[in-house]
């Protein structure tokens, strides 16, 4: 099963970066969508469809963090939102775990190892609450 | 919280230059697979780059409690090699890439900048990169401005940072 993971970052090679990291990751298939801001990330979530966030924190339009908060505010299933940024201070994982609702941060620069590490256990979630999804559908369907 | 400009002055003369030299070993190192070696520091004279070839040049500016900036300065040799061990994969020197990715590593350096001066009690904020590609590029400081220069070396080659505290 693929998961539709929005990866936000104002780098291209940085967005490179990360789809190699996470295929590199063993953490199953991803299928990507890319975005350079907030406001372009906003315009290509997918409500149905996006399983997952990846997302710098400093681009231009809207940054990261402000884009958490605009998910947080527009979603009630619990979307995991990982942060992918170079601030590395307490004040700002703070900030974006505990006040934006991020699910996740990670600090550039990351390996593969540590993407696995960190996100093993949220795309083992996220796998399992689709396939709950899968099958009560199912159910229903066909009694 | 620092205030007056006097004060300001005086934390940038003294702290700027070891934490950016701290930030660059620690980091550059991680990020190039091994030790990176200051070779030379000291003020800056009349703001030409120390070499005559193409070079890449990414800026980026703090404001906070003390506002400055730095500029990273990446000879053509020193960019490839560099932007290839970050990335992972080779970058054309000349694509849009190469800015893209010098851009990155001197975010990536200033967020450790940033966490280093926190831990001293010092609050800064980092712009996002400005990158130039060139020729003997030279750099304006601002009159009476603070400035110091720092050379660095590893196996890929030489790089160079020039800092400069804000007036006010």
């Amino acid at each position: 099963m693929k998961l539709k993971a929005l990866v936000v970052d104002d780098s291209k090679v940085m967005r490179a970066m990360i789809m190699q990291a996470l295929a590199k990751a063993h953490l199953g298939e991803f299928e990507f969508v890319e975005a350079s801001d907030g406001l372009e990330a906003l315009g290509r979530f997918n409500l149905a469809e996006t399983d997952i966030c990846f997302v710098d924190w400093n681009m231009p339009n809207m940054n990261g963090l402000e884009f958490v908060r605009q998910v947080r505010s527009i979603t009630v299933d619990p979307i995991p939102v990982v942060m992918i940024t170079s601030e590395r201070t307490m004040g700002k994982m703070e900030q974006a775990l505990n006040e934006a609702g991020a699910t996740a941060y990670i600090c550039k620069p990351f390996t593969a190892e540590e993407l696995r590490y960190k996100l093993a256990h949220i795309v083992e979630g996220i796998r399992a609450r689709k396939a709950t999804h899968k099958s009560s559908f199912f159910s229903r369907l066909f009694g | 919280m620092v205030t007056a400009y006097s004060e300001k002055k005086k934390l940038f003369d003294t702290l700027i230059a070891p934490v950016m030299e701290q930030a660059v070993v620690q980091m550059l190192g991680q990020i190039l697979g091994e030790p990176v070696v200051l070779v030379d520091q000291g003020p800056v004279d009349n703001g030409h780059c120390p070499h005559e070839g193409e070079d890449l040049l990414a800026i980026i500016a703090f404001t906070g409690d003390i506002k400055w900036a730095y500029s990273l300065v990446l000879p053509k040799e020193t960019a490839t090699d560099m932007a290839r061990r970050f990335a992972g994969f080779d970058i054309p020197y000349e694509s849009q890439d190469m800015g893209d990715v010098v851009g990155e590593i001197a975010n990536v350096l200033a967020g450790n900048v940033v966490a280093l001066l926190d831990r001293q009690r010092i609050r800064c904020q980092l712009s996002v990169p400005t990158v130039a590609r060139g020729r003997g590029i030279k750099i304006f400081g601002i009159l009476d401005a603070s400035q110091h220069r720092l050379h660095f070396e590893y196996s890929g080659g030489k790089f160079w940072f020039r800092l400069t505290a804000a007036p006010h």
